[in-house]
């Protein structure tokens, strides 16, 4: 077969990912486009996905007992954009988060990221060193638990330097001087550099793990429930801090999150997941004044 | 000259999927046209669907039926009925501006910094977004100690004050008002109403849901009256000869 730029335009399904410099604003940068995301736990059977979702409210399959986490799951984010994804625990919103950062392995779909040749090529199916390589370079995750994505018994300044190390920063004055200012700009006392994670307290290891994802400038971010079980003053400082470090720095932001008061704060745009499924996208206003499909509805009408 | 907004047979109903999918009529079959530089005074009891003709323009909520035509400066002509959420959020960034009833803010953040969001938003240095920031709430008799604490605490004239401030401060070509000047005493509302004249000078087009009807005469063209989701009467002209 020739490559010629039909065929080309056709392995990307057409689109191109990495736009030029913005004139109008950096509208349609898209950063991330994930196509038809699926993730099932255990053996699967012809029958999983035709007898789970929301209609059957299950994401168990009868027939062979696995779980479908997530099923034709479809998402873009474009640069500067905060992205919702809300819904009750076991909906399969964390478990996307942590397959586009590579902790586990997609069953299936595709997923496109702008740095990453150029958007054209499915990263989900990238080779182990490739996907290193894309987490290193390109993306930022903080976790709900603060040790997932810290070393406790590293120091703080450890934990970032582990991170610039991987994207390739080399000279040792650089990286303090790197690390410091990440440290400041996420209001953590410099003074604290040497001092190890463990002894932090909850809000701070948050802060200390979003300074460490920002550590590579990735143009994708990925907060999974990064406020839950927070205090409420502490969340209130740690979503103040995405909301500025965001404006300021222009990542991609997807925040994962149970909690629609988060997500009203954060997000532009929100899409709403239950058992395994994209049941609604929306405006993150009009998702919660004007819901349109029934869990939607539920969800709102529960809130606090 | 022509439209700038332009809503034809709009029609907004809810379905309650929690109550059986039963249906809450919001409005049904408004429609009216609107200049540069001109408002329009939407009126009329409570639950008349005011406020869903502006939360459907904000598309706050999904429009149910017809068209609302607004033709952008970045975008050209784009109906907000159905364009993408993309381009809807790409226009509330630089275009649309909306004061809702009551202030919902991040919590833990300032006055000022409230103010200014929507210019950092715009791209404006920081310095430069808070000093304006400040100029606008001045104006609005915010004491200058309040300008650093939320307004989560503030009474609620202050509250919409701080809500005025951030619309008016990016200065939309569109601006819709949601009962702006209902807790505010006599001399706030005669701030804010100079503050929108300005402002429709500038050439802003404005949709406006109003009870006070004396502030409504001093800043309409037009008014349409609302009763049971319909729009009964339609007024043109009425601050023109002023």
């Amino acid at each position: 077969m020739s490559l010629s730029g039909y065929d080309q335009s056709e392995a990307c399904g057409g689109r191109v990912l990495a736009a030029g410099p913005d004139s109008a604003g950096s509208v349609d940068e898209t950063v991330l486009e994930v196509r038809d995301f699926l993730k099932i736990y255990g053996p699967s059977c012809p029958s999983c996905l035709e007898s789970t979702g929301p209609r059957h409210n299950t994401s168990v399959c009868p027939r062979c007992g696995s779980t479908v986490a997530c099923a034709g799951v479809s998402l873009t984010i474009h640069r500067g954009e905060i992205l919702g994804l809300v819904g009750e625990s076991g909906s399969g919103k964390s478990t996307l988060a942590r397959c586009l950062y590579f902790d586990e392995e997609a069953t299936g779909g595709e997923a496109y990221l702008a740095g990453y040749r150029d958007g054209r090529a499915n990263i989900l199916k990238a080779g182990a060193q490739q996907k290193r390589r894309i987490r290193n370079h390109l993306m930022g995750m903080v976790y709900q638990h603060p040790h997932l994505g810290l070393k406790m018994y590293f120091t703080c300044g450890g934990n970032i330097a582990e991170k610039l190390l991987a994207a390739g920063f080399c000279h040792v004055g650089r990286i303090r001087e790197k690390a410091g200012e990440l440290l400041r700009r996420t209001e953590i006392p410099p003074g604290r550099l040497d001092d190890l994670p463990a002894k932090f307290s909850g809000g701070m290891q948050q802060r200390v793990q979003i300074a460490k994802a920002l550590a590579n400038d990735p143009p994708l971010l990925l907060l999974d429930e990064v406020t839950t079980g927070l205090d409420v003053s502490v969340q209130a400082r740690v979503l103040d801090l995405i909301r500025s470090l965001q404006r300021e720095l222009q990542p991609a932001v997807l925040v994962v999150s149970h909690d629609l008061g988060v997500i009203r704060l954060l997000a532009g745009r929100t899409a709403v997941m239950k058992n395994g499924r994209v049941v609604e996208t929306g405006l993150t206003d009009q998702i919660l004044e004007d819901p349109q499909h029934p869990y939607t509805q539920l969800l709102v009408s529960s809130q606090l | 000259m022509s439209f700038l907004l332009q809503v034809e047979n709009l029609i907004k109903y809810f379905t309650l999927h929690t109550l059986g999918g039963r249906e809450i009529p919001g409005c049904q079959g408004v429609s009216f046209s609107l200049r540069k530089g001109e408002f329009m005074a939407v009126t009329g009891p409570s639950g008349a669907g005011k406020t869903s003709v502006i939360k459907c323009v904000y598309r706050t909520y999904l429009p149910s039926g017809g068209t609302i035509l607004y033709r952008s400066a970045v975008c050209g002509e784009v109906d907000l009925a159905a364009a993408a959420d993309r381009q809807v959020l790409c226009l509330r960034d630089r275009e649309i501006g909306y004061v809702s009833q009551f202030l919902r803010v991040m919590p833990r953040v300032a006055a000022v910094d409230i103010v200014a969001e929507g210019l950092l938003r715009q791209g404006r240095p920081l310095m430069e977004a808070r000093a304006l920031a400040g100029e606008y709430l001045r104006r609005l008799g915010i004491p200058r100690e309040l300008w650093d604490a939320c307004p989560a605490t503030f009474s609620g004239g202050e509250q919409q004050r701080v809500n005025i401030a951030r619309a008016l401060i990016t200065r939309p070509r569109l601006l819709l008002l949601d009962e702006p000047t209902a807790s505010l005493d006599l001399r706030a509302r005669a701030m804010v109403v100079e503050m929108l004249q300005e402002l429709k000078e500038e050439g802003t087009a404005m949709v406006g849901v109003f009870h006070d009807l004396e502030t409504m005469r001093k800043v309409a063209d037009q008014a349409i009256t609302m009763n049971g989701g319909k729009s009964m009467t339609e007024q043109r002209g009425e601050s023109r000869d002023r």
